[in-house]
């Protein structure tokens, strides 16, 4: 492909959570479902391939704060969808907390009512409130997680494509409405499901929802190669970024799956400023806003440094990184974080500068030549087939980076003048489904894993 | 009441699917109807399994056809209390207030079904959306000290935490009950709004209970002597809606009230948490 595809968060008010506390910013913009219509057909008038929300159920201590998840995704996109014609959407679902049959049906829904523009983002869900919402008093250990993920993966998939072309019949004459042998059931037994039947709606105008993929843990990787048609992934350092595309195809490939039909989105944070003392001034005042000593324990806790939290100022080299003394929050930030580190050490709040408050995705700050240069560059080193972009203040920097910077990108036909198709997955240049191959995968995967438990029935999975 | 009780209009047969696909036939007299609605759209009450999630048809709908209330049926079957009152709660804030919830057991034993309502709606009430300050001077976004854990361990559920979503502009949802039996009925009191009755002895039962304490009545396809707050009415063609729809009597009162509590006369709810512990302590400025 010599385009890439955009992707562009709704998170408000932006990656900088503190960013309300700025002048003229509506801090209750996270509820209000007006500007969040206003900020999809913003997107769409620049052609942008589908927006975004990352979700995580469950009100953490941080409300004090800043707003986190809020509205549940899958409603808030099919409301602000149906004033679109071509943007695709892609929603965010904990496969801890939930059960495979209900999330399958809302999401074809979904896709039904959007006329096949909806996509399914895979999650697994860490974080103790959630646990708590759902009456555990911790979260289930990550293997366990993303064994039920890949599982949960498995059972929607194979119920999206339960229904055959042509199972509908509608002969008037006759009263024959849907032909029985042309509908698959499912009759799945696993670790964690038990699924018997089919769904009773028919396949979507893109067959189903497609379906990201988010965790960066040997897991996480293992469900990508397995499932995913777009792998969700951060990447602070080039190179690291583009071994990590590399890998995926490779993975995906030895799951027997054509490479060319997993794609990767890398997540950048963007500020886009009129020029190098705007970015700055503007750096300086999201940074500001920031409680420092709150985003240094964040820190530390993604990257398994422990909960006390660290001295905004001292430095962490790559030593301290591989003697951390618990397993990282998130195995794809870690990853993405050490890669940077290993080029020298970082003192925290440089880290928490360069990934607008977080310890993952990279903030790209620049005026519109910079960024689009940027894009470009990695781009071309084959670091991704295409961008999530999440806007450092929600307020500002979508809109900008739609009217300014998308069309620099347009200019230099690295990116769409105008929607493919009229489907998420057409637009994305996947390739159109054949009926059966998902429930034929999962059929795979299922007496693999059975071989798997037979050979070894004692055996637990290595996880990082 | 009125001589002209609310109608619920029950979503049936292919109407739910054609209203999915956008369907001109199907919602353009629905459409067409501005100005009042004495009358809500109900999704999800058909035969299992459901071709629809409820909840995504109903938000999908309510953005095509914005004045008219939407309430979706709720069996329980799969879904935790704590995914189920988060997404209605978000309808209620996408409609802006006008969303109610059917409940309905489906082969649940009654107290689950109480139980699983009590839940969602102590959730629903959780986070009062007044705590809401964002104070930009001291950098407080909300004001902690009112967010309660709902603290629940019952017999079927176990749910720590507050809600992720505020409270909405109607407070919560608007919750019905279809109570099948008189277990369900008498579990109901208290507990919702309004209880959907289609059994006659189950109308003596409410009928014969005190009317300051049982629940507001929805009949459904019996007589109520005007006693009826609403009445459902099962709709199985476009033909069927068409002529419910021609049948609506207009109401002056809809446009001065906003939410479908308002429209209904339905008092303000709340779910009383003050003996649950707060979600995060108290907060230091």
């Amino acid at each position: 492909m010599n385009t890439f595809h955009l992707n562009l968060s709704l998170m408000t008010p932006g990656h900088f959570r503190g960013a309300w506390r700025l002048p003229g910013r509506d801090p209750l913009a996270w509820v209000d479902v007006g500007r969040y219509r206003e900020l999809a057909r913003i997107a769409e008038g620049a052609k942008i391939h589908a927006i975004f929300l990352g979700d995580s159920p469950g009100l953490g201590t941080a409300i004090a704060e800043h707003p986190e998840s809020g509205l549940e995704p899958t409603i808030l996109f099919a409301d602000v969808l149906a004033g679109t014609k071509h943007l695709g959407a892609i929603a965010t679902s904990s496969s801890t907390y939930n059960s495979p049959y209900n999330l399958a049906r809302r999401y074809l829904a979904l896709d039904h009512v959007t006329g096949g523009r909806a996509a399914f983002n895979i999650v697994t869900t860490f974080a103790p409130q959630a646990a708590a919402a759902f009456g555990y008093g911790t979260a289930p250990e990550k293997a366990d997680r993303y064994r039920r993920a890949d599982e949960f993966a498995g059972v929607v998939l194979s119920l999206w494509d339960g229904w055959d072309d042509g199972a509908i019949v509608g002969d008037p004459a006759s009263g024959r409405f849907a032909d029985p042998a042309r509908i698959g059931r499912l009759e799945h037994v696993g670790e964690f499901f038990r699924v018997s039947g089919a769904l009773s709606v028919p396949p979507s105008p893109q067959r189903r929802p497609v379906l990201v993929q988010a965790g960066g843990s040997p897991g996480g990787l293992e469900l990508a190669a397995n499932w995913a048609d777009v792998v969700f992934t951060a990447g602070q350092d080039l190179d690291e970024a583009v071994a990590f595309r590399a890998d995926t195809k490779r993975r995906a490939a030895q799951a027997g799956r054509d490479p060319g039909q997993i794609l990767t989105s890398l997540g950048v944070i963007v500020l886009v400023g009129d020029s190098d003392h705007d970015v700055r001034r503007r750096i300086d005042e999201l940074v500001d806003s920031t409680d420092v000593h709150a985003a240094a324990t964040g820190v530390a806790i993604q990257l398994g440094l422990g909960t006390d939290g660290l001295d905004p100022d001292s430095l962490i080299t790559i030593e301290s990184l591989d003697a951390a003394p618990h397993p990282p929050a998130s195995a794809g930030f870690f990853r993405s974080t050490r890669a940077l580190i290993a080029a020298g050490p970082r003192t925290v709040r440089e880290l928490i500068t360069r990934s607008a408050g977080g310890a993952g995705h990279r903030l790209l700050a620049g005026t519109p030549e910079q960024i689009a240069d940027d894009l470009e560059h990695w781009f071309r080193a084959g670091a991704a087939d295409g961008f999530t972009i999440m806007p450092a203040d929600t307020a500002v920097d979508f809109e900008r980076f739609t009217a300014q910077v998308v069309p620099l990108l347009q200019e230099r036909g690295l990116f769409q003048q105008d929607y493919a198709g009229t489907t998420l997955r057409e637009n994305l240049g996947l390739a159109p489904l054949v009926p059966g191959a998902d429930r034929q995968r999962a059929g795979n995967q299922r007496a693999a894993a059975h071989q798997r438990a037979a050979a070894h029935p004692t055996a637990e999975e290595e996880e990082g | 009441m009125t001589a002209s009780p609310f109608q619920l209009l029950a979503l049936q047969g292919d109407l739910p699917g054609r209203l999915a696909a956008g369907d001109p036939d199907v919602v353009r007299p629905l459409a067409a109807f501005t100005g009042h609605s004495g009358a809500g759209l109900v999704l999800g009450e058909e035969s299992r399994p459901l071709r629809y999630d409820p909840a995504a048809l109903a938000t999908a709908l309510s953005v095509r056809l914005p004045r008219w209330p939407v309430l979706t049926v709720s069996d329980g079957a799969g879904d935790h209390p704590y995914n189920a009152a988060r997404r209605f709660l978000s309808v209620d804030h996408l409609t802006g207030g006008r969303s109610g919830v059917v409940f309905r057991s489906r082969g649940s034993a009654p107290r689950h079904t109480a139980e699983r309502i009590s839940v969602i709606r102590a959730l629903w009430n959780s986070w009062p959306i007044h705590s809401l300050v964002a104070d930009r001077g001291t950098g407080i976004y909300a004001h902690t000290e009112g967010i309660r854990a709902i603290d629940h361990q019952g017999r079927d559920f176990a749910v720590y935490g507050a809600l992720d979503s505020p409270t909405s502009i109607q407070g919560e949802p608007v919750s019905l009950w279809y109570v099948a039996t008189a277990e369900e009925l008498d579990a109901a009191h208290g507990l919702v709004d309004l209880v959907i009755i289609d059994d006659p002895a189950l109308l003596g039962r409410w009928a014969a209970s005190a009317q300051d304490e049982r629940p507001g009545l929805v009949a459904s396809g019996i007589a109520h002597d005007d006693e009826a707050t609403a009445e459902l009415v099962p709709l199985h063609s476009a033909y069927e809606l068409a002529e419910a729809v021609a049948g609506i009597p207009t109401a002056e009162r809809v446009d001065a009230a906003p939410s479908l509590r308002a429209v209904l006369c339905l008092p303000p709810r709340s779910y009383d948490l003050s003996s649950k512990p707060l979600a995060f302590g108290v907060q230091h400025a």
